[in-house]
Order: C-alpha cells, then structure tokens, then sequence
C-alpha cells in the first residue's frame, strides 16, 4: 500500500451509503440510534451487513430486530492513511462481535477518546452519529465498562 | 486432475516466462509494460506470436483509489491482444477480479478441453501518478460497499491488519514477529534482480521507526505498490514445441473452501512440497496459511518463521523471490512467475537445489487459489 497521506481527497465528505430494498430498514433505524438487523424467519440466524436472502435456507423473509448495540471488540486497527474521505486520520476501524450472536460481526469506527488503550476483546457499545448533511446516520462504536450478556 | 486421471498428453506445461522492469513509477505505461512481458514470454517458449490462440487475463486494479482505465491501471484481453497483433485466437477471457493462479487453472480448462494450443496469460500492474493510492474516490458507496467503504474496510489494507491485530493478541506473537517476515522477504530479494528491496535489507529498528499504515502494519509489512507486468505461456504436453529448457508442470488446482485438496488433487503428499510461494501482500497472511495448510498448529505459524524453518535451507524455503513483500505489489505474477522458474530448474542464482514442486498460492484469507508446480507430469 502507498503512503500517500497527504494527498488531496476528490470529496470532503464520507461516502454516503445507497440503499436497496435489502438495505433500507437499516440505515431508517439508524437515524433514530436504533441497531436493526434481519433475522432470518426460518433459521433464528441474525445478519449483517443484510443480505438479499438467507445464505443458508435462501429464504428472503427476514424479521428485522432490533438489538441491545453491545458486544466486543473482535479485531482492530489504526489507520495513519487517509483512506476515507471526509474521517481525518489516525481513525481506528473495529471489528465488533455483537452480544446477540456468535460471529455476528460489525465493521465500523471506534470514537471514544480512549480509543488509543482499546484492545480486542474490551466491550464496547454501538451508537450512531447525528444525521449528517445528507441524512446519513453512521454507526460507531465506544468503549465501555462491561457488556450485558 | 491428478495423472491417473490424466493421460499423459493432456498434461498441462509451462512452457515460457517473461517480465517487464519493476520500478515504484514509471513513465512508460501499464500497456508497453504488459507487451514487454508478453513478448518476452512468447520468446521464451520459442514460439511466434501466431501460434498464440490462447489468452487469460486478470486485469483489475486492486487499490482503493484505482481508476480502472484500459492502458491506464489495467490492461484488458481486448487492447493487449490487438497491441500484440494477435489475429488467431480461439479462446480470450479476462477473469475481473481473479488472481493469477486463476489464469492459470482457466488457460488449463481451455487447453484440455482443445478450446487452444498456446494461452497466454499476463497481469500487470501500475502506480497511477496524481492520484491518491489508498483513497477511496467516490462519492457513493454501493453494495456491499455501503457496509465498508464509510468505514475505511476496503483501504490501505484495514481489514487485514484489523485480523493481525487480533491474531496477535490471540498468538502471543509481537510485531517483532511480523518483522521477522520483512527480513525474511527482503532477504530472499538480495537473490531476484527485479525485485524493488533488493539489496534493501531491513533493521529491526528501521522496520519498528517506519510509519505505521494501519497498526500493528507499517510501512514493511504492506507491499508496496508498483509499475510492472509478467507473462507466461502453456501448453500441453502433445503441443510441446522444441524449446531448450526444460517446462514446468500443472500438477493440481485448489480453491480456497477447500484448499487441504490440494495434495490429493496434486497427486502429491505434503511431505513432497519441496517450497512454497505464498501471497504476502500484507506480512500477517503467511501464518495464517503457513497454518491453514497443516504445517503448523493453529496461532503457531509465527513460530515457524522466527525457527528458520522458511530459509532457503530451512524444512519449506518461502517465497524464494522476496515475495510481494521484496520483489513489490506484483499480486501474485510474481508468485507464480517463481515457481515456474523453480520447478523447471530455471531460477539461476535462486535455483533450490530441491525444487520439484513447488505449491502457489495467491490471495486473501477468504478469496484464494492454490497450484502445484513440478517438473515432472
Ligand atoms: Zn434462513
């Protein structure tokens, strides 16, 4: 990968995501600090990000849920790069296991501003940001004390 | 594919290689890059460009900021084939996001199924100037995107160092650990004449004060992007032509659900791999499938790096060029290129002195092809 740090962005803001019909419910929710996610009506299984049908019974009747935002810390990084237009770096990209589900994964940005003593494994809790300019709420993520199982 | 399947004339050969210059920028483009290759390839096989019928390509740009133009990142069937004044092909196909083990089991299907005599395969790969490398150019995030991109997951390698911090937290290894790859990488480059770290040895200083790219990844553990083009050329043993050095052989194929297949599919045990070439694009993936494959325990593949075990005298000589880490962002070309110098007993200064097979593999944890080459069928 090139160290092109300094390198002038071609736009100022985030990439705003564009939903489908698969999509949708999620990024709704997320405007009111609500974690919803499909789960699928036969198997019981939670997924994310939401798939078009199931992977394991290709089913496409979900019930999306809502769910408590808590989980750990699985995998991390701090990225020197500005990768992401609009995030200024050194941001730090989590990978959160959700309480709900083992391997129910959820890629997003840590915030908090002890995010530089996080370490996999610690519990964090899921918030999303206000709705920016083009009505984007983005999850994040914050370290917190303990999880509630 | 094993030869109990396979009468002996249907056995796949390698039977040319062929590089451009590697350098971190170039004047000359991605296409005169490719053609260098090619022509240096078809040479080597001792063919005429006429006798090619055959083409696999991989043409896509993997960086974050690529701008996917033909002639500009990448270099499609279409252009390289009319630029090389190819007029006789039966069978062209350019696999989008494949990597270059997988030109190779594509140019294998074609020849056995007589679609073609001679494939061609080429990958090159080029650092656009006045652009950001790593930067995520796009307004929108689509698909599946939507999930990653406003996160940083697709860029400057995040998701994999996110998986090595893990696996370091999990392993008890250290970065001085993943140092221990770099040195190892840019060791085995002193050997490759075009690799861009040779003679570049690392301290473990200068690799802990390097910038960090995305922790615990810094500037060494991250190939580094790169200006470049390599080509091969297969046949079938029925088709062989007179050349003067000896081929290397397509002994099996595997993918990455089930990539244990690929010794049975080989025909060969593990204990028959005399070296391996393994992507390393960031330094973490070689433990991880240092222990996927079964030569280590699970979290232990570190260990084994740091026993010398992957020396050139060691049990499993890795990535004999330098690997991506020291020959430079080459995805997998090099890879491949190396072990069919290896096999056919063509790799001069680097030439294992046990080398009849060779096992490739190239890509991700979760999007990857296996190869053994070996210099017999
Ligand atoms: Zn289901």
């Amino acid at each position: 990968m090139a160290s092109d740090a300094n390198h002038a962005h071609n736009f100022g803001h985030r990439p705003r995501p564009v939903a489908t019909d698969s999509t949708r419910p999620f990024w709704t929710a997320a405007l009111a600090n609500d974690l919803s996610l499909p789960r699928c009506a036969k198997c019981d299984v939670i997924y994310y990000p939401p798939p078009p049908r199931c992977p394991r019974c290709l089913g496409d009747r979900f019930d999306w849920i809502s769910l408590s935002r808590r989980g750990r810390i699985a995998g991390m990084t701090t990225v020197h790069l500005a990768t992401i237009p609009g995030v200024e770096p050194p941001f730090t990209m989590v990978e959160i296991e959700l309480v709900e589900q083992k391997g129910l994964i959820l890629t997003t940005l840590l915030t908090s501003e002890k995010s530089a003593q996080a370490s996999v494994g610690d519990p964090v809790i899921l918030e999303f940001t206000e709705p920016d300019p083009r009505g984007v709420a983005y999850p994040q993520a914050r370290a917190t004390a303990e999880v509630q199982p | 594919m094993a030869t109990s399947r396979t009468s002996s004339n249907d056995a796949v050969a390698f039977i040319g290689v062929g590089s451009s210059a590697i350098t971190r920028a170039s004047d000359r483009g991605i296409h005169a890059l490719a053609l260098d290759a090619a022509i240096a390839a078809i040479a080597d096989a001792g063919l005429e460009r006429d006798d090619i019928d055959g083409y696999v390509g991989a043409p896509g740009a993997t960086n974050a900021g690529a701008v996917h133009s033909d002639g500009g990142d990448e270099i499609t069937a279409r252009t390289l084939v009319e630029s090389l004044g190819i007029t006789k092909l039966a069978f062209s196909v350019d696999a989008h996001k494949g990597f270059a083990t997988d030109m190779v089991i594509l140019g294998a299907q074609a020849l056995r199924s007589k679609s073609c005599k001679y494939v061609l395969g080429v990958r090159a790969l080029y650092r656009l100037p006045d652009i950001a490398y790593a930067t995520v150019a796009a307004e929108n995030a689509y698909g599946i995107d939507q999930f990653r991109v406003p996160f940083g997951a697709t860029a400057a390698g995040a998701r994999f160092a996110s998986r090595a911090q893990a696996y370091l937290h999990r392993s008890g290894a250290t970065r001085r650990d993943l140092y221990n790859v770099v040195a190892l990488a840019r060791r085995h480059a002193r050997l490759n004449p075009l690799a861009i770290w040779r003679d570049r040895d690392v301290s473990l200083d200068d690799y802990l004060a390097a910038p960090m790219v995305a922790s615990p990844l810094g500037r060494f553990d991250c190939d580094m992007p790169v200006c470049g083009a390599a080509a091969f050329v297969m046949t079938t043993a029925r088709n062989m032509p007179a050349i003067t050095h000896a081929p290397a052989y397509l002994a099996g194929t595997a993918g990455w659900q089930r990539p244990l297949e690929i010794f049975d599919n080989a025909n060969r045990t593990r204990a028959d791999i005399d070296c391996w070439q393994i992507y390393d694009g960031f330094s973490l993936m070689i433990f991880e499938w240092l222990e996927r494959l079964g030569w280590c325990e699970a979290d232990a593949g570190w260990k084994f790096i740091k026993d010398g075990h992957a020396e050139r005298d060691g049990r499993l000589p890795l990535n004999t060029f330098g690997g991506s880490l020291g020959e430079g962002r080459m995805h997998g070309i090099g890879h491949l290129r190396e072990a069919i110098l290896q096999a056919s007993g063509r790799a001069g200064a680097r030439q294992l002195p046990k080398a009849s097979n060779c096992l490739v593999q190239v890509g991700t944890f979760d999007f990857s092809s296996l190869l053994v080459l070996s210099a017999t069928p």
